[in-house]
């Protein structure tokens, strides 16, 4: 499926785009993210656990990063694996613009899931995408402030 | 014997323990010392597997063993059933089944490794640590790709996705029909893939005995005996009389518990790797994954006609889907239950039939209720109702005209069946009249004053049940026999137990036998039981599926009762000082008609087991005998189905206001059992119509995997239904029957969309695939009223 839109940050770009290699304030802002880190300069490593509606899934998530340009955006590849439960995988197009206010990051996402998450979960994907892309921008732009 | 024997609505000797909640299913045996076994499944549709690391899984808390395809190079492959030959005489491509995936995953669901441990949830969260690593490849899943040049291969090793191009009747003749026709009609359709769920899911126990080196199977199967024969010599390499299988109570099946499936095979096996009874029940998801799946058609059917409707040709091409794998009698169900039903009722001159099966990266689809008949029938009943509606002829008019006339029997089909018996136009007359057909313009208007579309639908099927007989399935391609086997034990003191090869799992067998069986012997009810499921006590007998078990089942207990009287006449006629001739066997007496002199059944028996008064220089004590019975022809059940809906044109929503059903089942042994199964029959086919459809993304994943995605009918849905029976008896079995078991399935679907149909005919909408969904119905009215 594919998710893209957009949000304005009351944030310069700069500070932005730096926050984007942050792992631990991505860490903090992603809701059930329990680990993140650097494993090389544009790959990172972590875990995640996600709900979709019966299941709880812990999620291996490994990404990398392709084609960045300094302060405007960057392509994103990211696999999640969850064991017995099935796996997630998707290509982002991460995009950032000058706004009046600050910055307009965009993004534009195909995302892939497979075994039992599709199988139960592939129907409430739409709708929770959703809220974790709002809560993580709600959360990152208030770890950008502190 | 009045109120238990043949016709007699006799209560379900069963029900007495299911209701009590005392049935014994196979997840409620638990053997001393069981470990139990996760399979682990493949997430991805199509991928190549490049490693399976399984040394965390092994260090694993209770884990007793980790087992992958490797682990198994010395276990076969899970064996096909049945060898479809194409039209240039080609063997059907048959690619290895494996029990654990061997280098490539082909549809999810498919099982990559097993956790053997303590507990359920050890081996479960073991499961979790093996990691395998996929290369994902391309997956193919719609069939109409799937046939194209350069599409991706499900088997690398068979180069297409073609498993066979099958061909039935006189093409010349058929094209040649065509080409001086009167009118032709057309019609495109789906038969939509459905996913079975019984109740109760699939479950199997492995147990080994390392003193004897005896092993047991416990497994929810329609057919031990089949399981046996399959797992034993095809894939275990184990002798028979050192495998028992064992199918007790089954909480349904509906063909989807016939087939061999890794999971029977991977706990036997395993069983004698560690020493250990092996456990697994599916839950719910995995049941969706990994149960064959049923129908799945596309197809494209024409029928030429004359001026006065009468039927000239019928012409049919159709992509069967296989799956990624062959199940056990896929092959056949689009071929040999499906083309040779395409006469139906009618006496349409010449017909032609092709079918491509197609490998798809999909879960493999086998019978399923009905079995290739349902989709023969959905077919011929929908392009019949747009040949009438083409010719502004009545529904049950062009049917009329066309059927085939009692007087006409036997009648030979172009499509090789030979139907013995059937009255159709009876079926017929009966259920328009249940119906009130003639009434129905006065509905419609009454309808369409509430501002509801009204519709009415016909559909006049044919089936053929107990499959038969073998030297001609055997001909067509089948790997056993179709034969079915009973013993009947009379015990000393006159009671009687059946040990037959059929297999009860839902369909009341204790009860409709033990009628024949106080039928024909006079004696009481309850002193007979009903032995089946365990191919330690039954003899080799073949099991239930295609309506056989009274056709063929029934049959080889009365064979067996035959042989019990006439053994019973010889011990009678020594005891009575009279000549076997004389002794007259009726209402549990053996007498000597003309004199007083009589012999109670009872007393016979006692005799042969405690032979003091007996002719032992002639005769062998003991009162046992079995039978083992090949029919000589299938049976033909045959019906009308008029359903009636209201559609609401601003939501889409069907509501089934009325369904009558009309069945020749031949004769009929327990009427209540036999409307309960054409009641459950409807309701699987109304889901079909309206509600169930599995569904498939394009990378292959399973989106109707669960209960909120995947609609089963419930009561709500369908209609308090009218159900009713015309006889014309079965001329080639002794009890004149024909079977039920799949008929409510068969005839329903094309009743409902017919029905559907004509209700939108008013908007314009011609032509609907299942199943009818308001969203589904809601678009058809849309884009009719757009065009």
């Amino acid at each position: 499926m594919e998710i893209s839109g957009s949000r304005v940050l009351p944030v310069e770009r700069a500070k932005v785009w730096r926050s984007l290699y942050d792992a631990d304030l991505i860490r903090e802002s992603l809701s059930g993210c329990e680990s993140l880190q650097w494993v090389s300069d544009d790959e990172l490593e972590g875990d995640v656990t996600l709900k979709f509606g019966a299941i709880k899934a812990k999620f291996r998530i490994q990404m990398k990063i392709f084609d960045a340009v300094d302060e405007e955006g960057y392509r994103i590849a990211g696999s999640a694996k969850a064991g017995v439960l099935g796996f997630a995988s998707s290509e982002a197009q991460i995009r950032l613009e000058d706004v009046e206010q600050g910055c307009e990051i965009y993004y534009d996402a195909q995302v892939k899931t497979g075994g039992k998450i599709a199988q139960i979960g592939s129907r409430l994907m739409g709708s929770m995408s959703t809220k974790i892309i709002d809560e993580f921008f709600d959360a990152f732009v208030a770890g950008m402030s502190e | 014997m009045g109120d238990t024997g043949i016709g007699a609505s006799v209560r379900r000797k069963e029900d007495l323990r299911f209701v009590q909640g005392a049935g014994k299913y196979t997840d409620d045996m638990n053997l001393a010392g069981q470990v139990h076994a996760y399979i682990l499944r493949s997430p991805h549709a199509h991928a190549a597997v490049r490693s399976i690391d399984t040394s965390a899984a092994r260090a694993g808390e209770g884990v007793v063993a980790v087992f992958t395809s490797e682990d198994m190079a010395e276990v076969g492959g899970i064996p096909c059933g049945w060898q479809v030959h194409s039209k240039d005489g080609s063997a059907m491509a048959e690619p290895k089944h494996p029990v654990l995936a061997e280098g490539k995953v082909r549809h999810v669901g498919d099982p990559v490794a097993v956790v053997l441990a303590e507990s359920r949830t050890q081996a479960r969260d073991a499961a979790e640590s093996i990691i395998v690593d996929y290369d994902v490849l391309d997956a193919v899943v719609d069939m109409q790709v799937a046939v194209t040049d350069g599409a991706t291969s499900v088997h690398d090793d068979v180069g297409t996705n073609i498993c066979y191009d099958w061909g039935l009747g006189d093409k010349e003749a058929v094209d040649e029909a065509f080409s001086n026709a009167h009118h032709v009609s057309t019609l495109d359709l789906v038969n939509n893939r459905l996913i079975p769920n019984a109740i109760e899911p699939r479950c199997a126990i492995g147990d080994y005995d390392h003193a004897t080196g005896q092993f047991t199977l416990h497994t929810t199967s329609q057919n031990p005996h089949v399981i046996r024969l399959l797992m034993g010599a095809f894939v275990l390499g184990l002798p028979e009389h050192k495998l028992r299988v064992h199918a007790p109570d089954v909480g349904g099946g509906f063909g989807s518990k016939i087939f061999h499936y890794a999971e029977e095979i991977i706990v036997t096996w395993a069983a004698g790797q560690v020493n250990r009874p092996v456990k697994w029940t599916a839950d719910r998801s995995e049941s969706f994954q990994s149960d064959a799946h049923g129908r799945d058609h596309v197809t494209t059917v024409e029928l030429a006609l004359d001026e006065n409707g009468k039927f000239l040709a019928l012409r049919e091409s159709t992509l069967a889907n296989m799956g990624a794998y062959l199940s056990t009698f896929a092959p056949c169900v689009p071929t040999y239950l499906h083309g040779t039903l395409l006469a139906g009722q009618y006496s349409t001159p010449v017909i032609y039939c092709e079918v491509k099966a197609v490998f798809t990266n999909t879960v493999p689809v086998d019978a399923y209720r009905g079995a290739g008949r349902p989709e023969a029938t959905y077919l011929l009943e929908r392009i019949v109702q747009v040949a009438a509606d083409d010719m502004g002829m009545d529904a049950a008019e062009i049917r009329r005209r066309n059927f085939i006339q009692p007087d006409e029997f036997p009648y030979q089909t172009p499509v090789a069946l030979i139907y013995d018996t059937g009255n159709y136009e009876a079926s017929l007359d009966k259920a328009l009249e249940a119906a009130d057909y003639a009434g129905f313009d006065s509905r419609k208007a009454a309808s369409q004053l509430a501002g509801k579309l009204r519709g009415i639908g016909i559909a006049s099927y044919i089936e053929a049940c107990g499959i038969a007989p073998s030297n001609v399935v055997g001909s067509l391609g089948a790997r056993a026999g179709l034969y079915e086997a009973a013993t009947v034990r009379v015990n000393p003191t006159g009671s009687v137990s059946v040990m037959t090869g059929s297999h009860s799992h839902g369909q009341g067998h204790e009860t409709t036998f033990a009628q024949v069986v106080s039928e024909k012997l006079g004696i009481d009810f309850d002193s007979i039981d009903i032995v089946h499921g365990d191919t330690d006590k039954i003899p080799f007998g073949m099991g239930t599926y295609g309506s056989r078990s009274i056709a063929v089942g029934g049959t080889a207990i009365v064979n067996a009762i035959d042989k019990i009287v006439a053994k019973g006449k010889k011990i009678a006629a020594h005891l009575l000082e009279t000549s076997e001739a004389d002794i007259e066997f009726e209402n549990g007496q053996f007498v000597v008609p003309g004199t007083d002199k009589s012999k109670a059944f009872g007393e016979i028996a006692l005799a042969a087991y405690v032979p003091h008064q007996y002719p032992l220089e002639e005769l062998e004590p003991g009162l046992e005998e079995t039978a083992f019975y090949d029919p000589k022809n299938f049976t033909f059940p045959a019906g009308t189905y008029v359903c009636e809906v209201e559609v609401d044109p601003d939501t889409g929503t069907v509501d089934i206001a009325s369904f009558h059903a009309t069945d020749d089942f031949g004769v009929v042994i327990n009427p209540m059992i036999v409307e309960g199964q054409v009641h459950g029959g409807l309701v699987q086919g109304i889901g079909q119509a309206l509600l169930e459809g599995c569904s498939y993304d394009d990378a292959g994943q399973l989106l109707s995997g669960s209960y909120m995605d995947y609609t089963m009918p419930r009561a709500a849905d369908v209609p308090s239904f009218t159900v009713d029976t015309t006889v014309t008896e079965c001329s080639h079995n002794p009890l004149g029957v024909k079977g039920c078991g799949e008929a409510g399935a068969i005839g329903s679907p094309p009743a409902v969309i017919n029905a559907i149909l004509n209700a939108l005919s008013e908007v314009g909408v011609t032509n609907l695939d299942m199943p009818a969904t308001p969203h589904r119905v809601w678009q058809a009215i849309r884009d009719a009223q757009a065009s």
